[in-house]
C-alpha cells in the first residue's frame, strides 16, 4: 500500500473519531448552573478543533512517508493478546502472563517454545511475587491460588 | 528560611538509607533503559506510575528524577556504539560520537560524554536551586486568567516543538484534550463523552494512557514493523581521557551546559532544540573544523552537556508552573497528579520536602551515576545483547501489571490496549505522542481556570487581558508559535549544521 495513503487513513479516522464525539455533545446536558460557559463549550471547541486539522491533514500533501503497519498481523497481535487477557482472572496473573510473554516474544522471534514458556514462567513468577510480596499488590492468583 | 537551608533540609531527606538506596535504582535503571534503544525514560516513568503507588511520594519522585537524569547519561552510549540515539536529545552526540567510536576512540568519547553530562547536570541543578524559587514567587500571583493563558503557552510551544509538523503536533494535542474531556464535568457533574459506559464516569487515568501511548504501541510497532537489529562497536580498547582532551572539552562543557539549561527553561526549548544549538556552535568555534570529519570531542562534549544542562532546565518550568516541556516532563506532571500534587508555586511551599528532597537527590544521583558510568560503560554496551523479543515481551508484562493494579479492573487493560492500538497509529505517522499527554493531563485544568476566569469576570473576555502579568502572557502566546516553529525548523536542519 502507498505508504502516503496511511497518512490519510490517519486523517479520516481522526475525523470519524471527532464526528462521532460531536454528535454526542448535544447530549451533555447542559446542568443548572450559571456558568457563562457550561459543559458543552470545550467539547465544541476541541471536537471542531480536530475536525478542522483531520481535514486539513487529509487534504495536504505529506512529504514524510508513513511507516506501513500490516493489518492482519495486527488483527491477529490483539487477538491473540485479547484472549490472553480475558484468562487473566481464572488462570491467574503467573499463568497468563507466561502465555502472553510467550505469545509476543514468538511474534517478534521465532524460537524454542519450551524455553520461551520456560523463562516466561520464571518472570511471571519473579514479578508476581515481588509485586504481591514487597510491594503489596493485589494480584489474581487464579489457577495458582495456593501460591 | 533561605534557599540554602531548604536544600540542607533536602539533603536530610535525600540521605535518609530508603532514599539512597531508590536514587540508585533509579539512577542505574535510568542508565540501562537510556542504553537501550526504544525504550526512553519517559517509558520507564510512566510503567513505573502504578508500581509505585504505594510509595512515599518522596521516594517516588527521587526514583524518578534518578531515571531521568540516568536516562540522559546512557542515552549517550546507545548514540556513541550504535549511531542510535535513545533519545531525540542524544541525535548531536551520535554525529561525532560514533565517528571517534569507529576510529577506535569509543572508550574516549563515552568519557567525553560521562562528564560533560556531569559537569552539565551540576551546573544545571546549582541554577535550578537558585531561579526555581524566585519564578515560583513570581507565579504566586497567578489567578485564573494568567493560569489559563499558561497553559495555553504550554500547549502552543510543545505542540509546535514536539513533532515533525504543526499539524500533527496539533492533532495529538486535541486528541489528548478530547480524551481529558471524558467523565465527569467538575463544575455541573454532567457526564461527557461517556457513551454510557460507567467505568469512563471517572474518565481516562493518565496513568492508563501514558502506558498505552508508550509502552504498548512501542512493543506492537516493535513487532508489526519488526525493525532490524542494529550493527553495534562490540570490541573496543580503553583510552583513559588526557590533560589535553580536558583541555579542548572544557569550554564546550561550559557552554553546553549553559545553552542547555537556558534553552530547557522555556516552554519553545525542550531538550532537543539545545542539542543542535551547542553542536553547530562547537563546530564554529573549533579550531580544527575538518575534525569535525572524522571525529571531534568537542562535538560530543558540548551537545553532551547541552542534554543534560535542558534536563536540569526542563525541571524549572516543571516544578515553578506545572508545565512539562518534554515528554519525560510530562510523564513526570502526571506523576504529580497521581499524587494529588499540583505543581506550581505552592509546590514549593506545600510539598517543600518533596521538591528540595528530589533537588538534593539529584546533586546525589549525578555524583552515582559518574560512578556508575565513567569506568563501566563497557559493561553497560552489554545491555544491548539482551533479546529484544524477551525485552519486549517484559515490557509489556510490566505494563500490564502496572495498569491492572490501579483499579484491579480488567476494563482498564482493555483501555490500555486500545490506548496502545492508537499510539502504534500515532507512531506510524510520525505524530508526537507528548502533546496528547500534556493535552490530557492540562486540559481539564485549563477548562476549569478558563470557566472560573469567566465566573469572576462575568463573562468579560477583557479580563484574560486586564493584569499586566495576564497581557505579557498573552503576547507570548501570540509570539511564541512563529518562534517554536522557527526554532523547531532550524533544529531539524541538522546536516547543515
Amino acid at each position: 500500500m502507498n505508504r502516503h495513503i496511511w497518512g490519510k487513513k490517519f486523517a479520516i479516522f481522526i475525523l470519524t473519531f471527532s464526528i462521532i464525539l460531536l454528535l454526542s455533545i448535544p447530549q451533555i446536558n447542559q446542568g443548572s448552573g450559571y456558568d457563562k460557559v457550561g459543559p458543552r463549550f470545550f467539547p465544541w471547541i476541541i471536537t471542531t478543533g480536530l475536525m478542522v486539522v483531520s481535514i486539513f491533514i487529509l487534504f495536504k500533501r505529506s512529504n514524510t512517508p508513513s511507516v506501513t503497519i500490516n493489518l492482519y498481523r495486527l488483527f491477529t497481535l490483539l487477538l491473540g493478546v485479547s484472549l490472553i487477557f480475558l484468562g487473566l482472572e481464572r488462570l491467574g496473573f503467573i499463568l497468563t502472563m507466561t502465555l502472553l510473554f510467550s505469545f509476543i516474544s514468538y511474534q517478534i522471534h521465532k524460537g524454542n517454545l519450551l524455553k520461551r514458556l520456560g523463562i516466561g514462567f520464571m518472570f511471571s513468577l519473579g514479578i508476581y511475587l515481588l509485586f504481591t510480596w514487597v510491594l503489596d499488590l493485589n494480584l489474581p492468583r487464579g489457577a495458582l491460588y495456593f501460591l | 528560611m533561605t534557599i540554602f537551608s531548604y536544600l540542607m533540609d533536602g539533603f536530610t531527606v535525600a540521605l535518609q538509607w530508603n532514599n539512597l538506596l531508590w536514587a540508585f535504582v533509579g539512577v542505574t535503571l535510568g542508565t540501562a533503559v537510556g542504553i537501550l534503544p526504544g525504550i526512553g525514560p519517559a517509558m520507564t516513568v510512566a510503567i513505573l506510575l502504578p508500581i509505585t503507588f504505594s510509595f512515599d511520594p518522596v521516594t517516588a519522585f527521587i526514583l524518578f528524577a534518578g531515571i531521568y537524569y540516568g536516562g540522559m547519561y546512557g542515552g549517550a552510549v546507545t548514540s556513541i556504539l550504535l549511531n542510535t540515539p535513545g533519545e531525540t536529545g542524544s541525535m548531536m552526540t551520535a554525529i561525532q560520537g560514533n565517528l571517534l567510536a569507529r576510529s577506535g576512540k569509543a572508550s574516549l568519547a563515552l568519557s567525553v560524554a560521562a562528564i560533560g553530562s556531569f559537569i552539565a547536570a551540576l551546573i544545571g541543578t546549582i541554577l535550578l536551586v537558585l531561579f526555581a524559587p524566585i519564578v515560583a514567587e513570581v507565579a504566586l500571583f497567578f489567578g485564573p486568567a494568567e493560569y489559563f493563558l499558561l497553559i495555553t503557552l504550554g500547549f502552543i510551544s510543545t505542540t509546535a516543538i514536539l513533532g515533525k509538523n504543526i499539524s500533527l503536533g496539533l492533532i495529538s494535542l486535541l486528541f489528548g484534550l478530547a480524551v481529558g474531556l471524558v467523565g465527569i464535568d467538575l463544575q455541573t457533574g454532567q457526564a461527557r463523552f461517556t457513551f454510557g459506559a460507567l467505568p469512563l464516569l471517572d474518565g481516562v487515568h493518565v496513568v492508563i494512557f501514558v502506558v498505552g501511548l508508550f509502552a504498548v504501541s512501542e512493543t506492537f510497532s516493535m513487532i508489526l514493523t519488526q525493525r532490524k537489529s542494529i550493527d553495534t562497536i562490540k570490541t573496543f580498547t580503553w583510552h583513559w581521557i588526557k590533560k589535553d582532551d580536558i583541555k579542548k572539552c572544557t569550554k564546550p562543557w561550559l557552554r553546553g551546559s549553559f545553552i542547555g539549561f537556558i534553552m530547557g527553561c522555556l516552554p519553545a526549548g525542550g531538550a532537543e532544540i539545545p542539542t543542535f544549538m551547542s553542536y553547530g556552535l562547537e563546530k564554529r568555534l573549533a579550531k580544527n573544523p575538518s575534525d569535525f570529519n572524522t571525529g571531534a570531542i568537542e562535538g560530543v562534549a558540548g551537545p553532551e552537556s547541552a542534554n543534560n544542562g535542558a534536563a536540569a532546565g526542563v525541571m524549572v518550568p516543571l516544578l515553578t508552573l506545572g508545565l512539562p516541556t518534554s515528554a519525560t516532563a510530562a510523564v513526570m506532571l502526571a506523576a504529580f497528579q497521581q499524587y494529588n500534587i499540583q505543581p506550581g508555586p505552592l509546590v514549593f511551599i506545600n510539598n517543600a520536602d518533596l521538591v528540595w528532597g528530589m533537588i538534593a537527590s539529584l546533586f546525589i544521583g549525578n555524583v552515582m551515576l559518574l560512578v556508575l558510568n565513567l569506568p563501566l560503560a563497557p559493561l553497560w554496551a552489554r545491555l544491548l545483547y539482551i533479546p529484544k523479543h524477551f525485552l519486549y515481551s517484559g515490557i509489556l508484562i510490566f505494563a500490564t501489571v502496572g495498569v491492572y493494579s490501579l483499579n484491579n479492573s480488567i476494563v482498564d487493560i482493555w483501555i490500555m490496549l486500545a490506548v496502545g492500538v492508537i499510539g502504534l497509529f500515532m507512531r506510524a505517522m510520525h505524530v508526537p505522542v507528548a502533546p496528547a499527554i500534556i493535552g490530557l493531563i492540562l486540559g481539564p485544568m485549563a477548562e476549569q481556570h478558563f470557566r472560573r476566569a469567566l465566573a469572576i469576570s462575568q463573562g468579560e473576555l477583557s479580563y484574560f487581558v486586564e493584569s499586566p502579568l495576564a497581557l505579557t502572557l498573552f503576547i507570548i502566546c501570540l509570539l511564541i508559535m512563529p518562534i517554536s516553529y522557527y526554532l523547531g525548523s532550524k533544529g531539524q536542519i541538522k546536516d547543515g549544521l
